[in-house]
């Protein structure tokens, strides 16, 4: 009697179970190993290297870039590179944000509607996937030229000079930010919103409850699993995101992303480069550590 | 004192109520029976102020709470499904009418104690709903309606996720609590033994009509009809004609206490009034053959030919399948059927 044993109906060994196991794991730890755990190693090393003249690496290991980082450049300190972390993370904040408020009212429309029309109303929410991120962005541009409607309002409210475009603008940022992550809060809210015990509902009402406790005891912990997706699939990318606030935020509105862009773009400072990625790629681990412990607390449902 | 007249409802798929009437006192307790989709869900529903019925008034105490809503009107549920909040301790859970009342710290702590030790669940406030089984959760549904001390509680298939043997002792529990409460209880069921354990009286529902409304045992020894008599325990319906002093059956003529509007009806006889004889009784005696014999522990159902005669017999008569015997049709137990 060697190591017989029954998987799921099938006769088979220990020894052989494994094995399979390894052949079906294998490709995708192979491709994880050489397309992400291998470059963020690179990118840690080259990290502490320095910038040649030309800007080619030069692989003399320094923790310049990390002081540069920290605000202490060649005219002294400056508060500059913080700025735009903070910067990163506030409007990754308020996005996520806008996005969640946006998106509570729209699911529960959608989830009232009957079963046929509910698919017109997600598709209506899919659609601008079938765009590419760059070419939503330039209709973003279009939308808020000089002469075109909105800026018409805004020039009547006296919000900008006649013949002005939106943009640049924090305005057209976060509008720009919003319309990309709405979906990525409301399709996973949806999902949570659909499934909503309404009998939670009934009995808080049943038990006197007024409007905001129902929605905090009946209503909201039923959509936390929704909301942790969409801020986890929100907050993190938003935080990277470098097309929109480039072209809708112009040079004024510089963002994590767009400094990373720059180093290894026109800067051509690669180890720079690589240590703002490091940073950023820190935060988002922390941010999402934050997350984690704050869904803890309400996962028993 | 809780009172419905005249409750309609309707669905665009159909009537779900049509013209629904009862009235109950004070400290009793209501069952409502059917099968499922009769109307009785909807009923309760329209007395806890989660839905609105199309017509109709619904009276507490002498006042009309139709249009109340439901977080305004001193009624409480328990949910079928519970519906605990699952984020919420059972603490949390039974205190949540009082916090929502803004009832102060320590009233809610005493009131909350009372009715966790009122359920046995006292030592585990601390808890939350996904540990524990499903008498547990019923119990806690309880105790978070019965806190608020409402004048009428409802309960919505309080049973159904139980087990048997869970069922009955629940029901005894439920029957002392609403006594020594002496509040309203109104529950719905499809289970009639429940429906017979626990309450005073019943209202047996059929496609959105209350069939028979009256005390328990008033349903099940008088019914009025034979769908009243076929959904709350067994019994044979036998078909008959008027005779002078009784009724001309297929078992010959039966004396009945019944009177009968009818030329042509049909009777209803309990299998616990088939009684059975070693000799030709002296009234209502038929000699029949024993075609099925099933034994049941505290008794044995046997199934008489020609006619197929339920009746219930004790076990130590032996009688066997095949058998031929004699057997009475008490005519106290002989219902005269509407229809």
């Amino acid at each position: 009697m060697n190591s017989h044993l029954v998987w799921y109906g099938e006769l088979t060994t220990l020894r052989r179970l494994l094995r399979r196991g390894l052949y079906f794991a294998a490709p995708g730890m192979i491709w994880i190993l050489l397309f992400l755990a291998l470059p963020s190693l690179l990118l840690i090393v080259v990290s502490f290297t320095t910038r040649g003249a030309y800007g080619q690496i030069e692989w003399t290991f320094t923790l310049e870039n990390f002081k540069r980082l920290c605000g202490f450049g060649l005219y002294g300190w400056s508060a500059d590179y913080f700025i735009i972390l903070f910067r990163s993370v506030h409007v990754a904040f308020w996005t996520t944000l806008i996005c969640i408020l946006l998106s509570y009212p729209l699911c529960f429309y959608i989830a009232n509607k009957p079963e046929r029309s509910r698919y017109f109303w997600l598709t209506l929410i899919i659609i601008p996937f079938w765009t590419n991120l760059v070419i939503r962005a330039y209709a973003w541009l279009l939308v808020l030229a000089p002469q075109l409607p909105l800026a018409r309002i805004a020039n009547a409210l006296g919000l900008i000079p006649e013949g002005t475009p939106l943009y640049p603008s924090s305005f057209a940022v976060y509008l720009g930010m919003v319309a990309t992550f709405l979906p990525f809060v409301a399709l996973p809210l949806y999902s949570s919103v659909e499934k909503l015990d309404w009998a939670l509902v009934e009995a808080a009402n049943d038990l006197y409850a007024g409007k905001i406790r129902v929605f905090l005891h009946a209503i909201w912990p039923q959509t936390v699993p929704g909301i942790s997706v969409g801020i986890t699939l929100t907050f993190i990318p938003a935080m990277g995101m470098f097309v929109v606030p480039d072209f809708l935020g112009g040079a004024k509105y510089m963002l994590v992303g767009n400094l990373i862009q720059q180093q290894f773009g026109t800067s051509r400072d690669w180890p720079f480069g690589a240590a703002v990625s490091l940073a950023l790629m820190v935060l988002t681990l922390v941010a999402l550590q934050l997350q984690r412990k704050r869904g803890k607390k309400v996962e028993p449902i | 004192m809780l009172e419905a007249r005249g409750i309609r409802k309707t669905h665009p798929g159909g009537t779900i109520l049509e013209d629904v009437s009862l009235a109950l006192a004070g400290d009793e307790t209501l069952a409502v029976v059917g099968p499922s989709g009769c109307g009785k869900t909807t009923l309760l529903r329209i007395i806890a102020g989660l839905e609105l019925p199309d017509s109709g008034t619904v009276m507490l105490s002498g006042q009309k709470i139709t249009t109340l809503p439901a977080n305004e009107r001193n009624v409480n549920t328990v949910f079928q499904s519970y519906a605990l909040f699952p984020h919420l301790s059972l603490f949390e859970n039974v205190a949540f009418g009082l916090r929502s009342r803004r009832f102060p710290k320590s009233e809610v702590e005493a009131k909350v104690k009372t009715a966790l030790t009122m359920v046995h669940m006292e030592k585990l406030g601390d808890r939350f709903p996904h540990q524990l089984s499903g008498g547990q959760k019923q119990r806690v549904a309880l105790a978070r309606a019965l806190v608020n001390e409402p004048e009428v509680l409802l309960l919505d298939e309080p049973m159904s996720a139980l087990d048997a043997k869970l069922r009955q002792s629940v029901q005894a529990e439920l029957r002392q609590l609403q006594q020594s409460l002496g509040k309203t209880f109104i529950l719905v069921t499809h289970d009639q033994e429940e429906a017979l354990t626990v309450s005073d009286r019943i209202a047996v529902m059929r496609r959105g009509r209350i069939e028979q409304y009256g005390p328990a045992r008033e349903i099940y020894e008088k019914p009025k009809n034979r769908y009243v008599a076929d959904f709350l325990g067994k019994a044979n319906i036998i078909k008959a004609r008027r005779a002078d002093g009784g009724a001309l059956t297929d078992f010959g003529f039966m004396r009945t206490n019944g009177k009968m509007e009818w030329e042509e009806g049909y009777l209803a006889i309990r299998p616990e009034n088939v009684v059975f004889h070693t000799q030709k009784p002296a009234v209502n005696g038929v000699e029949l053959t024993a075609a099925e014999v099933f034994y049941r522990g505290d008794h044995v159902e046997v199934w008489l030919e020609p006619g197929t005669l339920r009746m219930r017999a004790a076990p130590r008569r032996g009688i066997a399948k095949g058998d031929q015997i004699w057997v009475e049709l008490l005519a106290s137990g002989l219902v005269v059927l509407d229809e």
